[in-house]
């Protein structure tokens, strides 16, 4: 419980990126998202860590 | 919208894919998804389809996440922050989580305080009127792109200090 998952930043910036496109996106955005995905299993996991921080943030 | 979800089927299992969902669990969310769409039945009208149909799938994997690995929900002097939310019922806090969370405040207000003006507005705009990043560039007069980099920079700050509070909390267990 008390271990800290190590969040490598430059991914987590990407990721933030997304999160904030993909509110409004369009149908091709969450396609390039998908693109963004498949390139490193990370991205899913540091999408998802963006995602909770924000829903526990509001 | 049943027909789209049928022409997109196979976009939407390669989204869960790489959102690292095991097959069985992506045929799963299928199902879910016709389900859902079943109970909406005709009364949505719904802007860009395709990407609804996205957001859908990605919400059920959040929550199904989520789910999975319990938050507690009471993290909640956040909540109270800015954004304006009702604290909805929270079990009573400890004096420590109180102490926490107060400080916590104080760090998200000044947070906010020293974000420069516009980014701060920005940041109001997207996030408590829901406006779009489009919108809010059309009417400031700047690019979508400077917009995305306020965004990220207002988000950060916030982000970073939500995971501030949470080795806070964590300390804080570890203690007791």
């Amino acid at each position: 419980m008390n271990e800290r998952q190590v969040w490598d930043e430059a991914i987590l910036q990407q990721a933030l990126a997304w999160h904030l496109r993909l509110r409004d996106g369009d149908g091709d955005d969450w396609e390039d998202f998908t693109v963004w995905l498949e390139r490193e299993p990370a991205h899913s996991a540091a999408y998802d860590e963006i995602a909770r921080r924000d829903a526990a943030s509001s | 919208m049943k027909q789209l979800l049928l022409e997109m089927q196979g976009d939407l299992k390669r989204f869960a894919l790489a959102r690292q969902c095991d097959p069985a669990e992506v045929d799963d969310l299928v199902q879910d998804l016709f389900v859902k769409l079943n109970c909406a039945g005709n009364a949505i009208t719904i802007g860009n389809p395709r990407a609804y149909l996205y957001q859908m799938t990605n919400n059920l994997i959040l929550d199904r996440r989520r789910g999975r690995d319990r938050q507690s929900r009471r993290d909640d002097a956040w909540a109270r922050l800015h954004f304006g939310h009702e604290l909805a019922q929270c079990p009573a806090a400890s004096p420590e989580h109180t102490a926490i969370d107060r400080h916590l405040l104080a760090r998200v207000e000044a947070a906010l305080a020293a974000m420069p003006e516009r980014t701060a507005e920005i940041l109001r705009r997207y996030r408590l009127d829901g406006q779009s990043q489009r919108a809010i560039a059309d009417q400031l007069c700047i690019s979508l792109s400077a917009v995305e980099k306020h965004l990220q920079r207002a988000y950060r700050v916030l982000l970073d200090l939500r995971c501030d509070l949470e080795e806070d909390r964590a300390l804080e267990a570890g203690l007791n």
